[in-house]
């Protein structure tokens, strides 16, 4: 009975899609696969939960929704809608509750996937240069999208305040690891951001799927908006901007390819694919076409059939002049004081399908002003299932970094700025003027020109997840009560005066999950959102 | 008649025939104590050594020799009974309780009862044909103490609930024991095997009865035996039972009345709008409006520019039940209610047939059975049906060797309902027929017009159509059902289908070499195939499916499993020592192999194969493998009878550990004395029959965490047609065993010849070095991974009584019961748990109740806010209000520590709080406490059997007393609505006893919509766990022999059955039995109430 007699115990290795680290080290292009599910596992997979229970774990998009619906720009309309719960403020988005940990999970997930790429490529770096630039150019977008999250004041006001913890490599895991201030983040970033610059040099991408040396430069530019360093955002946004070329009235407004289908302007971008999670399983009602789709004919989704649009704030919606097409994206409030029959029409102006979305409307007990058309059925596709939802969502367009470059411009010389702006702003709407969008939710200190661009970006990107982020950079209050508020009744609140001259509200800084603060003993938290019991008294623009 | 016809074979002897036969003698030999007749007794003619023995109806002649009349009977556990022979006897033994010694089936063989130092709970066949189940272990709950279970479901064909033995051992490591059939570890569900194939079910409780098992064996380990033939002459044995399940889960008193739900909907929408300061005409108009909104359904007839809704909170008195509307297609729809739950449920047939024959003879015995089983569920669409057969067989083939075969083979077919999850939520018929608002219609109805009458929507199929609550494919125009719309799970059960065939084929082979009359060797062998088709079917005509043309998920998976197990024993006797002695090896492994084909667009609906489908969009296989390897070796000495004493040893291997760290050492010591046996105790002879001491202790260990967490591991993902790794949990190449050091002390008497049996045992399980799961920040891209650090103790006591009442030739009372008790406690955690908060916080596996671990701390410590009382006039002080707010009277509030409050002002929930410094009417500013443990403090059954002449009757119980458990139903149905998604679920009607201005005196606050924090997870919703079920009784009817043999019948009963019969706990509706924490997983399928009546025969 010694351990000579225990060879009988076999070695069992898995033989299913749980292999072992050894197992994945053996198979042939290791190296190459994991760089790949860098951007393959950006969206479709329920990376947060693995199961097809949670309509918000759809991947990167998701969070674009989860941003945009806790400030003013997205109202998450209807009956049913998932997204609620960052618009209400739910007391679920505390430290000890899922959705707390969805974007912790996700995050960290992705960026230790970079980590790892990166240990692979120092190992061995021969032959690994464009796979470690696409990992070092992600981990400085993930920690830019979560550094901007979690941050516990905007850099305008704190440039020390608290970001995220940093872990750059897993191979030592500690439990002592604070949340770095905002310049320390912002260091990483652009050092990571500066190694991709070198290892993506000569790097040809296949698609736009794939980070290239442009998304590198666009990376920067962002990167460069937020500390505020306006000469080199404006270098890196013009230099991003080569090779783009600026969604045209047609692209932007198609009924078959808007916002669905990567053209010129999208330089970097996610796609749901028929083989994903997200699509194959639960109707495909948890992924990113069912929650912002309209279109559809096969009663499925969130946004079509279940009672879940995405509205635009009426003020914003109100604030875009009848000559600018972007306008034509949403549905005009007038139609709103129209019958049914009235209304029917007035869609056809927006939809080929008015009687499913006059469908939609009753389902969601909302009426249809402010509804989104701005994300399609791909190529059309709005009968078929499954088929209808393999879309593709961008992550950085050209016009962003257009409007990086003006704002850049802007605050080293205003002149050069507001050309920029106007010469941006002509393309959208030929009767555009400067000076006609300056609304400053409460900061004065904000530059009116700054507040151009901001009203700009609200309505170029909206959808696009930079809500929260230019509100947090800007420092805006939210204000969701005003005379003819599209905002739903118990969540109409305005937020001018906040302690410690932060003005918006403090959920936008989010919590962190207790999961994070409880084995990470330097990890300090943000307060738990404490949302107000009344509507706020109606604000009145001046 | 068991136990006499079990040692028969012991003491067959044969006799010659006398040669000088003079006068022939005849009779019966009877038991005094309940009549029955004695097979196989002996009946010798004193001074001679002519005699028989009685056949199977306990008859005999015989012959005495010339001047002999006097017969000497004896039988192995009678008192032996001299008499003098005449013709047309009836003897009557009575039972000698001393010599009467049950022989146990425990690990690796049997032992006398009485030399077992361990402690262990045996169920017979006779207990268990008490029992309508067709799955045993059902019939253990209440019987075995302790033993608990957790949730059991009642669907037909479905396996057991989650059996804890002495409490919870491990923390996460699995605690399910280990079950053993015939001797191999059997992982199949024991619906598998016919409970009337079975002859006894030992469940092993410590260490010295399943240290044996080493590795699997510490969370105990449950022996089940199948029968053997044993008669000399063959009997046959028929059973057949009719019966009919019903629903047995009571409901919540909830709200179903349509217009006192309308009303109730109203008024939480109402008050919030009064709250908000809108005036009362203003209000009323807000709150209908949004009644019906947020509901979606608005199934009253109300005058045109009236409200449904009245100022005075009361139904519009115009208003009339059932609304007629035309939609923009044309189609004139008509809404009105049904109720889901009468539609959901029926009383269902249930028959079982089963046939065996046994025999035997001195050099072999036989045993076939073949069973049937058909039960419709009580839900409509499902339903089981199961095939036996079993052939057991042994034979003496030389003197030196014994071979035996068991063979059981199973067929099951199952259909299954689809949405029968046990989460909440759409998949869960019983969440969705117990809380749906009742207000909503099953079908789409229109109206006629031929005849002007509603009636169901039919499609072009003629298919009625039921309403998914979308209103685009179902009430046109409409807005959507409030409740769960895409889904209706009725009729997903209508035109879904799931079907799971099994096919099992369970091989033990055995082999018995005798080396010499004290070495033996025995070689089992263990085969078990399992085969599984699962058609998982959808259907194109309406629901999420019918863009996909219909659906169709089939897999298959066999498994095959190999246990093979040698063991060498050896028994000897000097003088008064007696030892045994066995080594053993032991080596199994399992391994399945799944194929899974998906696909949508189907072209017949008849034809649920993948070849009718032509998008096959998905397809997976895998297989698993899993391997353990042991030696093991046990010594058992007594000296006369009466001191007992054991060892065992195992050393075992799991592939579930690193290479270095995969074997195990587990070991026991146990001892036993029997004080009745000293000559100092002479003097109780007449009234105590046995007395024993016994005690043991030892360890066992547990592997029970899945495989491969000793090294990392990556998960491929699919994209498009690439497939990409990314990493998914890190391992621990220095896991091993967890290891439960369990002591056991007992005692065992029997008193006045057997008329009062029991046991006591008091048991301390210490479970060490834990499998624990370490979290580490999440910042590191994983969550945690496993480690051996912790330690926790079960400790507690177990009780049993049997009595006879009365016992008379005629009538025979006997009461049983049985208690235990059991608490855990935390002893270690890991540093890294405990630094940051001196404990931590998380939802316990067992019940998925939030708890709070430290060291020293119960387990199952349920973690909660507290509940403060409602905010009035009287107490809003407690909130540190200097003045009353009206806008928040009528809340609930809670306390807060305010030690727990950090620099920034933010409430540290990670931790407990210890006083209540204020309260709070909002979460984010309360504080979490332990409340203490939430298991339940005694356990336990009893149960009643009563002879009276041929007629037999027994009842069992099962109860709990202490712990609580979190009443998350009962939680969420006293929850108002909040922001913008819609529940639309009933209420309790206890709502309707809200606080309200003019209500001031209660318990419940106040009711509005938005009030987040109503109803938090706070310990008002803890509930006390104690319950009292009627799980069994059965009465039967045995045909007197004098007129069944006129038939050729040797016995013929009748019965009556009933399972789960009656249940009782502190609220309606609310079943602690689901788990030990909370309610929040309820079972579509929670037990049901079977009553049956059958016939059993013999010849």
């Amino acid at each position: 009975m010694t351990l000579g007699v225990s060879s009988c115990i076999e070695e069992i290795d898995p033989q299913t899609s749980t292999v072992t680290e050894k197992q994945a080290a053996d198979a042939p292009g290791f190296f190459e696969s994991s760089v790949a599910s860098l951007t393959s596992n950006l969206c479709g997979q329920f990376t947060y939960s693995g199961s097809d229970q949670r309509p918000y774990d759809f991947g990167y998009p998701s969070f674009f929704l989860q941003r945009d619906a806790l400030g003013q720009d997205m109202v998450t309309a209807g009956t049913n809608n998932w997204f609620s719960v960052w618009y209400e403020a739910s007391y679920g988005l505390g430290p000890t509750y899922a959705y707390c940990q969805v974007p912790w999970t996700y995050y960290y997930k992705w960026i230790d996937n970079c980590n790892k790429v990166i240990a692979m490529y120092k190992q061995a770096p021969e032959g690994r240069d464009a796979g470690a630039g696409i990992a070092y150019a992600l981990r400085a977008m993930f920690y830019q999208d979560i550094a901007r999250m979690f941050c516990a004041k905007p850099f305008v006001l704190d440039p020390n305040a608290e970001t995220v913890p940093l872990v750059l490599d897993d191979s030592e895991i500690g439990s002592n690891n604070p949340r770095v201030p905002f310049t320390a983040a912002y260091e990483q970033i652009i050092s990571d951001l500066n190694t991709a610059e070198e290892l993506l040099a000569n790097y040809e991408r296949e698609d736009i799927y794939t980070p290239d040396l442009s998304v590198v430069y666009g990376l920067k530019a962002r990167a460069y908006l937020e500390i505020q360093d306006w000469a080199n955002a404006e270098k890196y946004a013009k230099m991003a901007q080569q090779g783009y070329r600026m969604m045209t009235e047609a692209e932007y407004t198609s009924r078959d390819y808007g916002f669905n289908t990567p053209n010129d302007a999208w330089m970097f971008g996610v796609v749901y694919k028929k083989t994903d999670p997200n699509i194959k399983d639960n109707d495909g009602d948890s992924s990113w076409g069912s929650i912002m789709i309209m279109e559809n004919a096969f009663d499925c989704g969130y946004a079509a059939n279940y009672g879940g649009p995405m509205l635009i704030d009426r003020h914003l919606y109100e604030t875009i002049p009848a000559s600018d097409w972007r306008k034509k994206v949403f549905v005009d409030f007038a139609l709103n004081d129209l019958d049914e029959d009235g209304q029917q029409e007035g869609l056809a102006a927006y939809t080929a399908h008015p009687t499913q979305i006059m469908n939609s409307v009753s389902t969601a007990q909302v009426a249809p002003g402010g509804m989104e058309f701005k994300f399609r059925p791909a190529a059309g596709k709005y009968a078929e299932k499954y088929d209808a939802w393999c879309v593709s969502v961008p992550l950085m367009r050209v016009e962003e970094m257009y409007l990086i470059e003006a704002e850049a411009a802007g605050m080293q010389d205003a002149n050069r700025g507001q050309q920029l702006l106007t010469a941006f702003a002509k393309t959208r709407d030929a009767e555009y003027e400067y000076g006609k969008h300056q609304d400053a939710y409460g900061n004065s200190t904000t530059s009116a020109f700054q507040n151009e661009v901001w009203w700009q970006r609200r309505v170029e990107l909206w959808g696009e997840g930079f809500a929260t982020f230019d509100v947090k950079r800007l420092n805006k209050a939210v204000i969701r009560n005003y005379e003819g508020t599209n905002h739903i009744e118990g969540y109409r609140w305005n937020f001018e005066n906040q302690l410690d001259n932060v003005l918006y509200p403090n959920w936008m800084n989010l919590c962190i999950v207790q999961t994070e603060t409880n084995y990470n003993y330097g990890c300090t938290q943000n307060p738990a959102p404490n949302a107000p019991s009344k509507d706020s008294e109606i604000y009145s623009w001046k | 008649m068991e136990k006499r016809i079990m040692t028969l074979l012991a003491v067959l002897f044969l006799f010659v025939g006398g040669a000088l036969a003079q006068t022939k003698v005849n009779g019966t030999v009877e038991s005094q104590d309940d009549g029955e007749p004695v097979i196989g007794a002996s009946v010798l003619v004193v001074g001679t050594n002519v005699g028989t023995v009685t056949n199977a109806n306990g008859q005999f002649s015989l012959t005495l020799p010339a001047g002999k009349n006097v017969l000497r009977i004896t039988y192995v556990g009678m008192e032996p009974l001299e008499v003098t022979a005449r013709p047309n006897m009836r003897i009557l033994l009575t039972s000698d309780s001393k010599a009467l010694d049950e022989v146990i089936v425990v690990a690796f063989g049997t032992a006398k009862k009485s030399a077992f130092t361990g402690s262990a709970a045996v169920l017979s066949s006779d207990e268990l044909s008490k029992k309508t189940t067709a799955n045993v272990a059902n019939a253990l709950v209440g019987t075995v103490p302790g033993l608990q279970m957790t949730g059991q479901s009642g669907a037909p064909g479905a396996g057991s609930g989650s059996m804890y033995i002495r409490g919870l051992s491990s923390l996460y490591s699995s605690v399910d024991p280990l079950i053993i059939v015939d001797g191999a570890p059997y992982y199949a569900s024991l619906t598998n095997i016919a409970t009337d194939d079975i002859e006894s079910v030992t469940v092993l409780k410590d260490a010295a009865s399943a240290a044996l098992y080493g590795a699997a064996g510490a969370a105990g380990v449950i022996l089940v035996t199948t029968k053997k033939g044993k008669t000399q002459e063959a009997i046959v044995n028929v059973d057949m039972r009719w019966g009919s399940n019903s629903r047995a889960v009571q409901d919540y008193e909830t709200i179903q009345d349509p217009a006192l739900y309308y009303e109730t909907y109203y008024k939480m929408m109402n008050n919030y709008y009064l709250n908000q300061g809108y005036n009362n005409v203003r209000a009323n108009q807000l709150a209908n409006s949004q009644t019906l909104s947020r509901l979606g359904y608005n199934i009253y007839t109300v005058p045109e520019g009236q409200n449904l809704i009245g100022l005075n909170g009361k139904l519009n008195p115009n208003a009339t039940l059932g609304r007629t509307y035309t939609a923009s297609n044309g189609e004139t729809y008509y809404m009105t209610n049904d109720d889901w739950t009468d539609a959901a449920y029926s009383n269902a047939f249930r028959q079982e047939y089963n046939v065996n024959i046994s025999a035997g003879s001195s050099k072999s015995s036989f045993y076939a059975s073949a069973g049937y089983l058909n039960e419709d569920g009580i839900i409509e669409y499902s339903g089981y049906e199961r095939f036996t057969t079993r052939l057991k067989a042994d034979y003496q083939a030389k003197k030196w060797l014994k071979v035996s075969a068991n063979v059981g083979y199973t067929h099951g077919d199952q259909d299954n309902n689809p949405n029968m999850s046990t989460e909440w939520g759409a998949t869960n018929l019983m969440y969705v027929t117990s809380y749906i608002a009742p207000i909503y219609p099953i079908y789409v109805r229109v109206i006629d017009p031929a005849t002007g009458q509603p009636v169901i929507r039919t499609d072009e199929y003629g298919h009625p159509q039921y309403d998914y609550g979308v209103a685009g494919a179902n009430y046109v125009g409409q807005p959507n059902r409030g409740f769960m719309s895409t889904s209706n799970p009725l009729g997903s059960n209508r035109y879904n289908t799931q079907n799971t065939l099994t096919h099992q084929l369970n091989q033990t082979y055995i082999a018995d070499v005798t080396i010499t009359d004290w070495l033996k060797f025995t070689s089992t062998n263990n085969l078990n195939l399992g085969q599984t088709t699962y058609t998982g079917y959808e259907n194109p005509f309406e629901g999420p499916t019918k863009a996909d043309h219909g659906g169709l998920t089939k897999y298959q998976s066999n498994s095959f499993r190999q246990d093979y197990i040698q063991t060498l024993n050896f028994t000897k006797t000097f003088g008064k020592h007696d030892v045994q002695v066995m080594l053993g090896h032991e080596w199994n492994k399992t391994s399945a192999k799944y194929l899974e084909a998906d696909a949508h667009n189907g072209f017949s609906t008849e034809v649920k194969e993948i070849n009718n489908f032509g998008d096959r969009y998905d397809s997976f296989s895998y297989t698993t493998e899993f391997n353990r390897e042991g030696w093991f070796g046990s010594a058992m000495y007594n000296w006369s009878e009466k001191y007992f004493g054991s060892l065992s040893y195992r050393r075992d291997a799991s592939s579930r550990f690193d290479k270095d760290h995969r074997w195990g050492d587990f070991w026991s010591v146990g001892g036993a004395w029997i004080v009745s046996k000293e000559e100092f105790m002479e003097g109780t002879k007449t009234w105590l029959d046995q007395l024993k001491v016994k005690a043991s202790i030892g360890q066992q260990g547990n592997d029970g965490i899945g495989n491969w967490n000793y090294t990392n591991l990556y998960s491929l993902q699919r994209s498009g047609t690439d497939i990409n790794p990314v990493f998914s949990r890190l391992g621990n190449s220095e896991i091993t065993w967890e290891t439960t050091t369990n002591l056991n002390v007992g005692l065992e008497w029997s008193l006045w010849k057997g008329r009062l049996t029991g046991g006591f045992d008091f048991y301390n399980k210490k479970t060490t070095d834990l499998l624990f799961w370490l979290n580490i920040p999440e910042s590191y891209g994983t969550r945690g991974y496993y480690d051996n650090i912790g330690d926790i103790q079960n400790r507690g006591f177990e009780l049993s009584l049997s009595g006879d009442i009365i016992r008379q030739k005629n009538i025979v009372w006997n009461v049983g019961l049985n208690i235990s008790h059991n608490k855990a406690k935390i002893l270690k955690l890991p540093e890294s748990k405990t630094k940051e908060n001196g404990g931590f916080a998380a939802t316990s596996d067992f019940g998925s109740i939030y708890s709070w671990y430290e060291e020293g701390g119960d387990l199952n410590n349920a973690f909660l806010y507290k509940y403060a009382g409602i905010y009035t006039k009287d107490t809003y002080q407690l909130t540190g209000d200097t003045e009353f707010d009206e806008s928040k009277a009528g809340m609930a509030m809670y306390w807060a520590d305010e030690a727990l409050l950090d620099e920034s002002g933010n409430m540290n929930t990670s931790r407990p709080g210890t006083n209540n410094s204020y309260a709070t009417t909002t979460s984010a500013n309360a504080s979490r406490y332990a409340f203490g443990s939430t298991l339940p403090k005694l356990n336990g059954g009893f149960n009643t059997t009563l002879r009276l002449w041929d007629f037999d009757l027994s009842a069992t119980f099962d109860f709990q007393l202490g712990g609580k458990v979190m009443d998350s139903s009962y939680r969420s149905l006293m929850t108002p609505e909040s922001g913008n998604t819609v529940s639309a679920r009933t209420w309790h009607k206890d709502i309707l006893n809200a606080w309200t201005a003019e209500n001031p005196n209660t318990d419940v606050p106040r009711f509005q919509y938005n009030d987040d924090y109503t109803t938090l997870a706070s310990d008002r919703f803890m509930s006390s766990a104690k319950y009292l079920n009627f799980q069994s009784f059965s009465v039967g009817y045995t045909l007197p022999k004098t007129f069944t043999t006129k038939f050729s019948v040797n016995k013929l009963r009748v019965y009556v059955q009933g399972q789960n019969l009656c249940f009782w706990s502190v609220r309606r509706g609310f079943d602690p039995r689901y788990s030990f924490g909370s309610t929040a997983s309820t079972n579509v399928y929670s037990p049901v109430r079977t009553i049956s009546g059958g016939v059993q025969l013999s010849f």
